[in-house]
Order: C-alpha cells, then structure tokens, then sequence
C-alpha cells in the first residue's frame, strides 16, 4: 500500500496535531505523550486516557505513527510501557500540517498585525 | 481495588479493539491517574468526572472511526455487509433517538431524572444492605462461627430470647463436653490505659483466650498468637498488637515486636501484630480494638460460676448443624444449674456470629429498602405513564412510517433503542448518585451500623439497576408502541382522538398504584416524624442542660486499692466543685442515657423463694454524694449519701419508686434491708436510706426500670463519670474540669467528655438518621406521585380535549367541565389512597419498633397523611382543570 498523500489528512485536530509534535522529538510511550502535550499547550489540551490511546490507535491505523521498541530506560516501567513513534507518512503529515498553519498565521499577522 | 472495577467497567463502551490493543494502558494510565489524587475526596470526584467524560468521548469518536473503517472496507468484504447494515441502522436509531429527545427536552429530562433517582436510592441503600448484612463476615467458612451466651431468666420466670454472656467456667465446660461445638473461645473488652511511651493513652482492648485467633480462623501477620500457657492465670503477659493501632502509635516498625508495652500499669510483651485485613468481631459490633491479651491473666473472678462477664465465639464441628448445637447447649445448661444451685439458672444458647454482628441493624436497613423500593415502584411507574403518553403522541407518526413501507420490527427496534437510551442515561446518572448516595451513607449514618467501612458500590448492584432501569425503558415503549402497531395495520385510520381504551386503562392504574405506594410511604414518614418529635420531647426526669461530664479512668498500682481510689475520687469532687460557676458535683459509674447497666438479684429481708425460684432482678449504679443534686432529681424520702457512707464497705442504698414498689410493695422502703443475691448468699445486708423518682437511666425511649443506687465513695469502681451542674454555659467548665483532675494527676488520659444534652442528643442520633431518610424517600416519593397525577390527567385533558369543546358549545358551563375532570381524577386518587391506607395497615407491624409513643397504626397520622395527599391531589388535578374549563369551543372545535 503505497503511503497517500499527506494532505489528506489535513486539518489535523488539536490533539492529533500535539501529539505527532510530541513524538516529533523521538519515541515516546502514551502517559509521556499526553503529559508533553499538556505541558506544551500549557495545559489547555488535557487528553484523558480515553482520548489518548484513542487517538494513537486512529493515528496508527491511518499509518501516522508506529510502535517502537522499548528503550528500557525506565526499568521500572519497562513491561508496562508501550512506545510510539513517528513513521516518515506521520512526519510529512505533521510537516504539512505546519506549512499550512504556518500560511494561516503569516496571513492572520498581516491582517491583524502583530507578531 | 472498586475503582479499577468501575473503571473497566467503564472501557465496555469503547470498541473492542481499542480495548484489546490498549486495554492494559488504559487500566495503567487510570492507576497513574488515581495515585496523583491520593484519596482526596473532592478530587476523586473530579477525576471521575474527568474521567467519564474523557471515556465518553472517546467512545464516540472510536465509534465513528471504526464504522468508518467497515465502510472503507465495503467493496472488499461484502460478508460484512449484514453486520454493517445493523450497525448503520443502530446509529441511525440512535441519532434518530437523540434527535428526538433534543425536540422533548422536558420529556427526556423528566424521565431520566426520575428513573435515575429510583435507581439510585435503591442502589445506595441496597448495597448497604449487601455490604452490611449480606455479605459473609470477613473469616475463613465464616458460616461455621457462632456465638455461644447464655440465656437468663427473665422477672417474668421464662428464658429470655436475648444471648447474654458467659462465665468463663462455663466454656470450659462447652469446651470440654461439646461434640457439636470444635473449638471456642472467650473474649471481653476492656478498656487500658497505656503509659510509659510518651502520651498515656486510653485504649480500648480485649482479653481473649488462646482459642480467639484459631476460632476465627486467623493468624497474626507477624509473630505469634497466644499459646495456652499464657492464657493461664500465672501465665507470661504478652499481647497481640492490632494492625491500625501498631501503624498509628508506633509508625509500622517491626521492632515493636518483643517489646514490653505498659497497660494499666502491668508491663505485656508484644507477641504478634495482625494483618491489616482483619477486623475483629467486636470491632465490627462495637469498636475498633487497639490490642488483645490472654485474659485469665488479668481477670480475678475466672473461677467463678456466677460471674457472668465473656462472649463465646465457636466454630461448629464438621457435619454439626446449629440446631444439633443448641440442643446440645440447652442440655448443658440445665446440668450446669442443677450442680451449681448457686448461680442463676440459666440455658446456654448459639446463634449464628453473622446473625448477631449484624442482627438489629437489620431491621432498620430492611425498612429502609422497603422505603426505597416503593420509591422505585413510583418512579417506574411514573416514568411508564411518560413513556405511555408519548407513545400515544407518536401513534400517528408510528402510522406514517408504516404505510411509507418501514418494517414492523424495524418501528419496534427504534421505540426499543428510545427505551434503551434513556435507560441507559438513567442508569449512568443513577451510578453516579449511588457513589455520592454510599459515600453519604457512610460519612452521616450514626455508629450503630456494623461493617459499613466494607459497603462501596458493588458491581453486581449496579449492574441489577442498570437492568432494571433498562427493562422499564424497554417494556413501557414498546408495550404501547405494539399496541399502537396493530392499530396501525390500518394505516392513517383516525388515531387522533381514539386514543384506545386500553391507554386510559393503564393510565388509571398507574395513577391507582402510584398514590397508593406513595400514601403508604408518607404515612411511615409521618409516623417516624411523629414517633421522633415525642422522642425529643421526653422527659428523662433529670437535668441536661446545665450538666458537664467527664470520665475519670484510674488504673495502674498507685489506684491499686479501693482505698486509693476512693481518696482520689473525695479529692476530685471536693477540687470540681470548687470551680466558679459549680453549682453541684456528683458522678455515676454508667452515664445517664448510656445503654449499659448491671443486673443484680436482690432478696429484702425474710424472702422465701421455691426451689426453680430466683429473687427480683434490680439494676444498680454507683454514685457519688451529691450525685442527685447535680442530676436535679429530688430526694422524695430519707436522705442522699455522705462521705462517710461506703467507706466502710457498701452498707447503705437508695432506691427508686419502682424498685421500693417491686421490693416492699406498700411499705415504707426507708429503713427496709435486703441482702444482694440469694437469700441464703450470706452477703451483709443493706439498708435503704432514701428513694428518689424513677429516671430514664438507659435510653429516652425506654421506661424506667428498677433501680438501686449504691455509694461509690467505696471506690469499688475503676471508672467513673464525674458530674457538675453550673449556673450557666456546662461546656465552659469542661476545661477546668480536666484541670482539676489533673491538678491531682497529671498522668490520666481524660480523652472523654461533654455535657449531657450533646450526649442526649448522640442517644438518639440513630432514629433520626432513619427518620430523616425515609422523610426524604417519602418526599420524593410524593412530589414523584403528585407530578405523575398532574401529567396523566393534564394529558387526558388534552385528549379529550374535543369532547370536551362539544360540551362547552352544546351549553356546559365551565363549571361542569371543571368538576368532570375534577371527579375524574379524583376518583383515580381516591381508590388510590384507599389502596394506600389498607396496605398501610397491613404493613404498620414492620415500623413498630421504630416508633415511641405511638403506635403503628395511629388513626391520627393516617387521616392527617391521606388528607394531605388528597389536597395536594387536587391540586395537581385542578391545573389541568381549570384549563379544561376555559377551553374556547370555537378553538378546540376547529382545530381537530
């Protein structure tokens, strides 16, 4: 199945959108996620655990992140934890997405000046 | 542990294969979740709102994206189209259900609102009564424990019912000679104080014999249980140290193990700490126990027969029923008394240990379920007059899709999904009312309830409710929507006005039912409400509102005597009552109101007694000199004790009317003697010097009983209550009063205190618990039945509408109109509230223990509650009826 285009997925929705950035960085496990995207939208976007592993399993299912293996850093939580990471689909996704926020916010500062 | 229950329960609603995918996560993330709140209870609450709706969200949008992938998937798999159909269907009911409950805001509201509030009364109350009475207790084939008493004679002559305790010559005996009984084992509580490690603390402690933990089936978590050379009266003094009371006093260190703890003054090795699971008997019955030791060690009067002081806890042999062991038992007992001429007679008895841990409150709870199912009933009830209504609305709509070709059962399985939905939405909201309703329970219901630590929302509780909810909704759309069904075989036939015999049939009994159950539940409010303002209005015959107490403890070797004791006991009173604003000092050994008290026989001079003959039973208090005074009850004959009586052993005694009627019936009591015991006991004799009015000593609902007072100056008692009357605030003096006693003794707990109209108040804290709940079931309850009176006849108003318009244009007055839909509602009301007083009667017995002063069947209360539902009846039914009366015939005429 050869990878669609990536702006088909776009608008991407808050939440999906926070969570590709967050794993932009490198793999990270759901609870790390959801705790990123928090600290990030300085806690306007509190994903409950319903929302997050909801939205992983879609954003797995369109092909936009994939498991990853475990590093093993955190021994403690090593057999519990699941990783995630991007897939390249997940990265030009994310890297669409922000161009085209990007051209949105451009046009809004010249409107409403700022920035 | 409940929680993650709730909580997967919860992850259901989403598909399964998120849930296979990510389940384990998800119940990770929640933990993650639920250790950050860390039992805080508002935000517990917030998580869980938080959390419900996070995981309905999800649901939604998993849905939506798994129906999205089966319709991606069409082409490719065409098998599925079956299974997709359904669930395309399914959505489209569900939109069409939500969407139609959007347009009946008011409708949709009502009856999940009044759906939930049945279920989730019943569900709080029923869980409770899961928890508390239904659950085994928490002991290893704990349906083989019984507790093992004795059965007293009564004043009357018969064996009383009542299991009372043991001597402790006696289990051994059932120890010895029983082959129904495996093992049992005797157990008291006490009360010590421990000093010597930091703040003297008073604990509340049992004596157990070595049998205790191998009866119950358990062990201690470290160290050891007692071994039967300890439980010996020369035996080594350890103890076993409680879970909570080791994690509270000693922070959970391991060390304690083999120290030496001080309690009352004796130095106890610590042998054993329990696990944090186990909850001994008496905590369950009573309170919570903080350490036990072998108690041949530290009671005296183990060899005698006529003491009576220990409760038996046995298993029951392998293969012996209950039965086989209380005959055995009874057998026991009547040798026991023919050897022992002695003591008492008396038979020893078994009950099951679940039976008596739980046994009073269960009627108490019973009623409250009962209470709460008529809730229920009304609730239904109303909620299926609702669906009913609406049904009729839609048989026309129901008439359309028929002739436009929808399928018979594809109209019923949209009423079902209506059904299902509100159900459902009920029984969501009903869960949440069910945690906040237990959670209540337990914070507001007074001590008497055992086990409600163990009571949460059981799962199986909650799924019971959810189900009864459901089948409501189901069963009351689609009965009608059937119904409506076969008419509509003949599409777009009249449906308007016809709206069918059988609607107006079931209406009417709904009504019938509804104002029946209702009457029946504010009639028992009525009679608790007015059982409880009698209550409060007793009058125990001594003073509660100017009087402070404080109970004074002595233990340890410097109150060793009875002499040391008494010299303490004269310098506290003379110390207390030299406080500013003390206007009198006396003190009890049982606090007035208290529900304990001692039963002595006494034998007045030249009683001849037969040969199965035992004499009068008199119960008796110790009290200090001016005890009375302090109390506010005069001295009718004689006089009050002095400091010099008892000093030299307990010579002199006052009596109360009751008591001088039952022992000198006719006489002077004053200057009359009798000797405590039997006749020929031997005992001094004792000379009454006064006698004073009867007291409610016990409880405000009991009458009083024989008394005997003896001075306490002997210091024959360890523990006492020490007294003041002041002139103004008592709860002011509290703190000089400690001040005082520890001028003489600094070292002395004295965590107990309070004035006596708080403690008159703790009394009867437990009826008004119950009578506060059933107030507010029949509350409910009532407005539930008013509303379902109002909607029932403001809808057959409508419906009849027409009729009614032909009459006013045919020369009715509106006064006509008014009084015709006036009788018709009010006949319904009627046979209702008739239905309700007989089945009032039928069921009065089962309040009657709850009620003081009245009785169950009082006409008063009766009369009074059914003219109050018939006016607000007709006051439901005159809304509807007097816009019946204003109809415009022109109007109504035109528009049909």
């Amino acid at each position: 199945m050869s990878p669609p285009d990536p702006d088909r997925h776009l608008p991407l929705t808050p939440v999906v959108f926070h969570s590709l950035v967050a794993l932009a960085e490198g793999p990270r496990h759901g609870y790390a996620v959801a705790q990123e995207v928090e600290a990030v939208s300085h806690g306007r976007i509190r994903m409950g655990p319903g929302t997050l592993y909801g939205s992983l399993q879609r954003m797995r299912d369109d092909g936009l992140v994939e498991d990853a293996p475990n590093p093993g850093e955190d021994a403690a939580h090593a057999e519990r934890r699941r990783y995630y990471r991007l897939t390249p689909h997940g990265r030009a996704v994310l890297r669409a997405e922000t161009e085209r926020l990007g051209a949105v916010v451009r046009l809004a500062e010249s409107r409403v000046g700022g920035g | 542990m409940k929680e993650e229950g709730v909580y997967r329960t919860l992850l259901r609603i989403l598909p399964p294969r998120l849930r296979s995918e990510h389940g384990a996560e998800l119940m990770q993330a929640f933990r993650d979740r639920e250790r950050e709140v860390d039992g805080r209870r508002f935000r517990t609450l917030r998580l869980w709102s938080f959390l419900a709706l996070d995981m309905a969200n999800a649901a939604a949008a998993a849905w939506r994206h798994e129906l999205g992938r089966m319709v991606a998937r069409r082409g490719a798999r065409t098998e599925r189209r079956e299974g997709k159909m359904m669930i395309e269907t399914l959505v489209q009911d569900l939109a069409y259900a939500l969407r139609s409950f959007r347009r009946h805001m008011g409708f949709a509201v009502t009856a999940v609102v009044t759906l939930a509030l049945g279920v989730g009364a019943t569900t709080t109350i029923w869980s409770v009564v899961d928890g508390v009475l239904l659950s085994p207790l928490p002991y290893p084939e704990s349906d083989r424990l019984v507790q093992v008493g004795t059965h007293f004679r009564s004043s009357e002559g018969a064996f009383e019912g009542r299991l009372g305790p043991l001597s402790p010559v006696d289990i051994v005996d059932v120890q010895t000679t029983s082959t129904t009984v495996a093992s049992v084992a005797a157990s008291r509580l006490e009360g010590r104080i421990l000093s010597g490690e930091g703040e003297p603390e008073q604990l509340s402690t049992a004596g157990v014999s070595a049998e205790y933990f191998t009866v119950l089936g358990v062990e201690p978590a470290v160290g050891r249980a007692f071994t039967k050379d300890e439980d010996a009266p020369d035996g080594a003094a350890v103890t076993v140290l409680s879970h909570d009371f080791w994690y509270r006093r000693f922070g959970a260190d391991p060390a304690v193990l083999g120290r030496t703890l001080h309690l009352g003054g004796t130095p106890f090795t610590v042998v054993g700490i329990m696990g944090p699971d186990f909850h001994p008997p008496e905590a369950i019955h009573h309170q919570d126990v903080a350490l036990w030791y072998p108690f041949a060690r530290v009671n005296d009067d183990i060899d005698d027969r006529g003491s009576f002081f220990v409760q038996g806890i046995a298993r029951l042999a392998p293969g012996a029923s209950l039965d086989a062991a209380q005959a055995e038992l009874a057998a026991l007992g009547d040798r026991l008394s023919q050897a022992f001429p002695d003591t008492p007679a008396r038979r020893l008895g078994a009950a099951r240990l679940h039976e008596r841990t739980v046994g009073d409150v269960g009627r108490t709870l019973w009623m409250l379920l009962g209470g709460v199912g008529a809730l229920l009933v009304i609730a239904c009830a109303n909620v299926a007059n609702l669906l009913l209504v609406r049904a009729t609305e839609r048989a026309r709509e129901m008439a359309v899709r028929a002739a436009l070709g929808a399928g018979r059962r594809r109209i019923l399985r949209q009423f079902m999904t209506e059904g299902l939905v509100l159900a459902l939405c009920a029984g969501v909201v009903a869960v949440g009312l069910a945690h906040v309703g237990v959670e209540g329970f337990r914070r507001w219901s007074p001590g008497g309830i055992p086990r409600l630590a163990e009571v949460g929302v059981d799962p199986t509780v909650l799924a019971l409710a959810l189900l009864l909810s459901s089948a409501t909704g189901v069963l009351f759309t689609l009965a009608p929507a059937m119904r409506t069904l076969r008419q509509a075989e003949d599409p777009l036939r009249e449906h308007g006005s016809g709206s069918g015999r059988e609607g107006v049939r079931t209406r009417s009994l709904l009504i019938i039912v509804q104002t029946a159950v209702a009457l029946v539940l504010f009639t028992g409010a009525g009679l608790l409400l007015n059982s409880f303002v009698r209550l409060q209005h007793v009058d125990p015959g001594f003073e509660l509102e100017r009087v402070a107490w404080l109970r004074v403890y002595l233990q340890g070797d410097a109150y060793a005597t009875p002499e040391a004791r008494a010299t303490f006991f004269g310098e506290m009173l003379e110390r207390a009552g030299a406080i500013g604003g003390v206007e009198a000092v006396g003190g009890t050994d049982n606090l007035p109101l208290s529900p304990n008290r001692s039963l002595a026989f006494v034998s007045p001079r030249g009683l001849v007694l037969g040969p199965d003959e035992d004499p009068p039973a008199v119960s008796w208090h110790m009290v200090f000199p001016g005890t009375f005074e302090a109390l506010g009850i005069p001295i009718l004959q004689g006089r009050d004790f002095t400091d010099r009586d008892g000093q030299a052993g307990a010579t002199v005694a006052l009596v109360n009317q009751a008591a001088a009627e039952l022992l000198w019936p006719g006489q002077d009591p004053v200057g009359q003697s009798y000797v405590p015991g039997r006749p020929e006991s031997g005992s001094d004799a004792i000379t009454v010097v006064g006698v004073v009015p009867d007291v409610r000593h016990q409880r405000l609902a009991n009458p009083p009983e024989p008394e005997m007072y003896l001075p306490a100056l002997s210091g024959s008692r360890v523990r006492m209550n020490l007294l003041v009357r002041t002139a103004g605030d008592p709860a002011a003096a509290l703190e000089q009063l400690r001040e005082a006693v520890w001028s003489i003794d600094s070292g002395l707990p004295l965590p107990e205190y309070g004035t006596l109209s708080e403690h008159a108040a703790d009394s009867i804290l437990e009826p008004r618990f119950y009578t506060l709940l059933l107030s507010t079931f029949a509350a409910v309850a009532l407005v539930l039945a008013l509303v379902g009176v109002y909607g029932t006849l403001a809808y057959t108003v409508e419906l009849r509408t027409r009729e009614l318009g032909v009459r006013l244009a045919l020369g009715a007055r509106g006064n006509d109109v008014l009084a015709l839909v006036l009788r018709r509602g009010m006949t319904l009301v009627g046979i209702g509230l008739v239905a309700g007083v007989v089945i009032s009667l039928m069921t009065a017995a089962a309040l009657e223990r709850f009620l003081f002063g009245i009785t169950p069947r009082d006409p008063g209360t009766l009369v009074v509650a059914a003219a109050a539902m018939a006016a607000l009846a007709l006051a439901a039914c005159m809304i509807p009826a007097l816009r019946a009366a204003r109809l415009d015939p022109m109007t109504t005429l035109r528009s049909e």
